[in-house]
């Protein structure tokens, strides 16, 4: 090693492995814990085309026969949730289980758990590409796509939760004729600040990084634009008739996609200028997104915090719910990702088993961090000396609410502690119940503080909340409503951020030297640039 | 872009070494400095009135508490490093194991510190602990609950164990990175990474109890769960400042050509940026929840900062520490600029000084008085002098080995580390 251009040695740390021969205990090669390697991000000797290939296949492809069954099971659950919420409205919010003293139950514990999901697209699209962590590039669309879905799902919750839906706009501060404002001084009024600021600045952020890739998909649907394509089979099982009707159907879908791609990509051409403004927009809104992914959930435990209720008040709630919901956005993350993986040919060249294990390592974190927190809630309640806080704590972990706190803990603060050791990072089916596990923990975290009311200052009013259908299934429908979304994002739009994991291989380097010569790193040496 | 890079040139001794004995005059010089600095505070201490002795032990606590925080502080910033598998880092590195390895140092002050309270309380009634004095906490029933914790025995055996915790991380992350230097296993990389993973946990706990044990408790009626992580984000501040500080003055020294270059620094003022923020964030939020809850059990504490003089000066924080600081270093060329960022960092210092003061200084009291004692000549003396003590053990410390780590199996990464963008 005597002389070497800058970023070579990223090229070639990138491109040592991918001769093969891997060790099978690194799975598929990309474990290595060998200091002095980096790990390759893409797998199979793939070269850009081959990346595009793929990546545009899965929405050019014949829809895979998973995804009908899939999308008219998610569909129907989010058209069970539309009824609940219309019942809702036209009957009123007594149709929960809402009582006094527990005014806000499952409707903010949805809210809540939604907006958390919510967090791990922008911070992986934010924060990981402030930190340079290329391992995101195969993860992020993904990760934003579900971000916005999550917060569509939490944005409905306050909406219906307030009674009269008709006066919603009421939480803007509109200009009125009658003069009324909202209460500025209020969490709730901030709620809507900061989750629409995210929701705006995330819509853009992920739209804004897929114009490059959907112009991609707009020159390939152009080169088909002659080609009709049948409309059959559905595969819907039981409904043969239906896919016989349909395979007599013929329709010019493949110049649908090129006009819808055209008019979605903004005239984007590839140019040095197009993609001179593209980083500097990709840099600034990560900028723009990285205090948010802070802001948006320390504002709304600040719905919790400003208060005076015990259990509510305390100083660490805002960095303890940022990171709850890193933690349970990952979780989701991976939920959503190790079933694409499997699912989609190709998938696994580019999530490789490390990008798995270092979500793992993040849920590990954060799982600590939510951990920490719950520990410092207990030890301060205790040395604050204030008797209706110890009470409170008290009557969490060992009052009528017993087994959801338990059901909290051991999800969120015990099960993440798996991951210290490597088998379980590296066992997907086991990461996977992990990733389910932790998702429920979360939702349980928040019940719990928010069942917290039901011990108020008065004994006499002292209550316990059960949900009623209504409340369930109104969570369930939201459930369908985000899959609905999410079946319909991974058929249409690219998942993978096709330019950005270009940019990862080690063909993206100036001083690449050509296929075959790549993978020889002594190529490389004494040859003097 | 640019030039190719000549390890060899980069690897000369000349600019990954100091020369011999480099840089003594002025440690000895800072050390000597900042002994008399203690030798003065220790006089005020015994020979004024009591609101003099007690002002000069919360002040010279004030210094102690920065000077553990650079350590514990780097000690973190290492193992976030070896566990993230940092690549960029490899050649700064070792000016951060360096902050870190001096823990001994904050620890002997702290003896000094634990001296002072003894000494003190046998010859008058000034505590900085002022749970330690049972005439004050006589027929506190806040105090009964809480003695299980705040007691003696159970303080210093905490003490203790905190800083054998560290002692021994900060010794085996420096005993991995520099018998590298030697031997040239890329293996010792991997074993700092494993032993970073529960060291972290450690750190999170130790650094946490530790700003509650020897900051909040100065008001054993106060509480708040943040103060851990407000501890946290002001050290890692200061740290990073100090390690800033460190790297550009070598380079101004014709050092570390091509192994801290304006990269490294640009990436060093986004951190130093980033924890800033944090650090507002952090702190906005603590005072924000306790003034809007307006609880009297957790406003007192907010309030004794907002009488007399400590009232304006409890505005510099926020303009001083925050806003000055995020105007300054968000434009991206002043991130590149060794001077800008430089003055930045010796700013950030003596605000995170500040910060520690506005959060122990004012509990300084005479015992049976209500009178808050406002700041005086003696805090500047008495607050600086360990820092000095620090920065002269720091500077030998750093002329001591090479200033980069020679056989890291990151550092071609290091070397060729660009921003891009």
């Amino acid at each position: 090693m005597t002389t070497m251009q800058p970023d070579q040695a990223t090229a070639l740390g990138l491109s040592r492995l991918t001769a093969g021969g891997f060790d099978p205990e690194t799975l598929d090669g990309t474990l290595v814990s060998d200091p002095s390697i980096r790990a390759p991000l893409v797998l199979g000797n793939r070269d850009f085309h081959s990346v595009t290939n793929t990546i545009c296949g899965w929405i050019e492809n014949p829809t895979p026969k998973w995804w009908m069954p899939a999308f008219a099971v998610a569909s129907a659950v989010a058209g069970l949730g539309t009824v609940m919420i219309v019942f809702l409205i036209i009957t009123g919010v007594g149709v929960w289980g809402l009582m006094n003293p527990v005014m806000w139950s499952w409707d903010i514990t949805n809210f809540v758990w939604w907006v958390g999901i919510g967090h791990a697209g922008t911070l992986i699209s934010a924060i990981l590409c402030l930190l340079k962590q290329k391992w995101r590039t195969s993860i992020n669309r993904f990760a934003e796509a579900m971000t916005i879905f999550a917060v569509i799902c939490a944005g409905t919750f306050p909406g219906i939760h307030v009674g009269r839906v008709w006066m919603a706009w009421m939480l803007f501060p509109i200009p009125n004729a009658n003069w009324i404002w909202p209460n500025f001084r209020s969490p709730l009024l901030w709620d809507v600040f900061a989750v629409g600021t995210y929701f705006t600045v995330s819509l853009l952020f992920w739209y804004m990084g897929m114009i490059p890739d959907l112009a991609t998909l707009r020159d390939r649907a152009i080169q088909r634009m002659g080609i009709k394509v049948r409309l059959g089979p559905l595969g819907l099982p039981g409904m043969g008739f239906l896919d016989r009707i349909t395979n007599r159907i013929e329709l010019p879908l493949n110049t649908i996609a090129a006009y819808a791609y055209g008019f979605l990509s903004m005239g984007w051409r590839f140019s040095a200028r197009h993609w001179n403004n593209y980083e500097k927009a990709y840099l600034m809104l990560a900028g723009i997104s990285t205090p948010l992914v802070l802001s948006v959930h320390s504002v709304v435990s600040f719905d919790f915090a400003v208060s005076i209720i015990p259990g509510w008040h305390t100083t660490i709630f805002p960095p303890y719910f940022v990171a709850g919901a890193i933690f349970s956005g990952f979780a989701m993350v991976l939920t959503l990702l190790i079933p694409a993986r499997a699912l989609y040919p190709g998938m696994k060249d580019f999530v490789t088993a490390r990008t798995i294990e270092n979500m793992c390592k993040i849920i590990t974190v954060t799982g600590s961090m939510v951990g920490f927190a719950y520990m410092m809630e207990f030890f301060i309640a205790w040395y604050g000396g204030n008797t209706f806080e110890i009470q409170t704590f008290i009557r969490r972990a060992f009052g009528p609410y017993w087994w959801a706190y338990w059901i909290m803990v051991t999800c969120n603060v015990i099960s993440p502690q798996v991951f210290w050791f490597k088998w379980a990072r590296t066992n997907i089916p086991f990461i996977f119940l992990i990733s389910i596990i932790v998702n429920i923990g979360m939702w349980f975290e928040r019940y719990v503080i928010l069942t917290t009311l039901s011990g108020d200052f008065l004994p006499s009013s002292w209550g316990y909340f059960s949900p009623t259908y209504v409340d369930i299934f109104t969570f369930i429908g939201s459930l369908g409503i985000f899959m609905t979304l999410f079946l319909l994002f991974c058929r249409f739009l690219p998942m993978l951020a096709l330019s950005e994991v270009k940019n990862v291989m080690p063909q993206a380097s100036p001083h690449w030297e050509g296929y075959g010569h790549g993978h020889d790193p002594h190529s490389h040496h004494g040859k003097g640039h | 872009m640019s030039h190719a890079i000549d390890t060899n040139l980069i690897m000369a001794r000349d600019n990954i070494e100091l020369s011999e004995g480099a840089g003594r005059g002025l440690s000895s010089v800072l050390i000597g400095v900042g002994a008399v600095g203690i030798a003065a505070t220790i006089l005020a201490a015994f020979s004024g009135d009591e609101a003099m002795a007690t002002i000069a032990a919360h002040a010279y606590h004030t210094g102690v508490m920065a000077v553990i925080g650079f350590s514990v502080a780097a000690m973190g910033f290492v193992m976030i490093l070896q566990q993230t598998n940092a690549g960029w880092s490899a050649t700064i590195r070792r000016q951060f194991e360096n902050i870190m390895s001096l823990i001994w140092v904050g620890g002997l002050l702290f003896i000094v510190d634990i001296a002072f309270q003894l000494l003190m309380n046998s010859a008058r009634h000034v505590y900085i602990w002022d749970w330690m004095n049972a005439a004050h906490t006589a027929g506190d029933e806040l105090y009964r609950h809480k003695s299980g914790y705040l007691n003696v025995p159970f303080f210093a055996a905490r003490a203790i164990a905190y800083f054998i915790i560290w002692f021994v991380l900060a010794r085996s992350l420096w005993e991995y990175s520099t018998r590298q230097d030697i031997d040239g296993d890329k293996w010792h990389t991997a074993r700092a990474r494993t032993l970073s993973a529960p060291g972290l946990l450690l750190f999170a706990f130790t650094s946490a109890f530790a700003a509650f044990d020897w900051m909040m408790t100065l008001d054993y009626h106060w509480f708040s769960t943040m103060f851990g992580v407000y501890f946290f984000a002001g050290s890692m501040v200061s740290m990073l400042a100090l390690g800033a500080l460190i790297l550009i003055t070598l380079r101004a020294f014709g050092r570390l050509h091509g192994a801290f270059t304006d990269e490294h620094l640009h990436d060093l003022g986004k951190l130093i940026f980033a924890f800033t923020v944090f650090w507002a964030y952090i702190s906005f939020s603590q005072y924000f929840l306790i003034w809007y809850a307006n609880i009297p059990e957790e406003t007192a504490w907010m309030l004794r900062r907002k009488i007399g003089s400590w009232e304006w000066l409890s505005w510099l924080l926020p303009i001083g520490h925050f806003i000055i600081p995020f105007i300054l270093l968000l434009p991206r060329p002043m991130r590149r600029s060794r001077k800008a960022v430089a003055l930045v960092s010796l700013w950030l210092i003596v605000m995170h000084l500040f910060d520690l003061y506005w959060a122990i200084r004012p509990e300084a009291k005479i015992e049976g008085q209500d009178t808050i004692l406002g700041p005086s000549p003696i805090d500047v003396i008495a607050v600086v002098a360990p820092v000095l003590v620090f920065i002269g053990f720091l500077i030998r410390k750093v002329g001591s080995g090479p200033l980069i780590p020679l056989k890291d199996p990151r550092l071609p990464e290091g070397l060729a580390h660009k921003n891009y963008v």
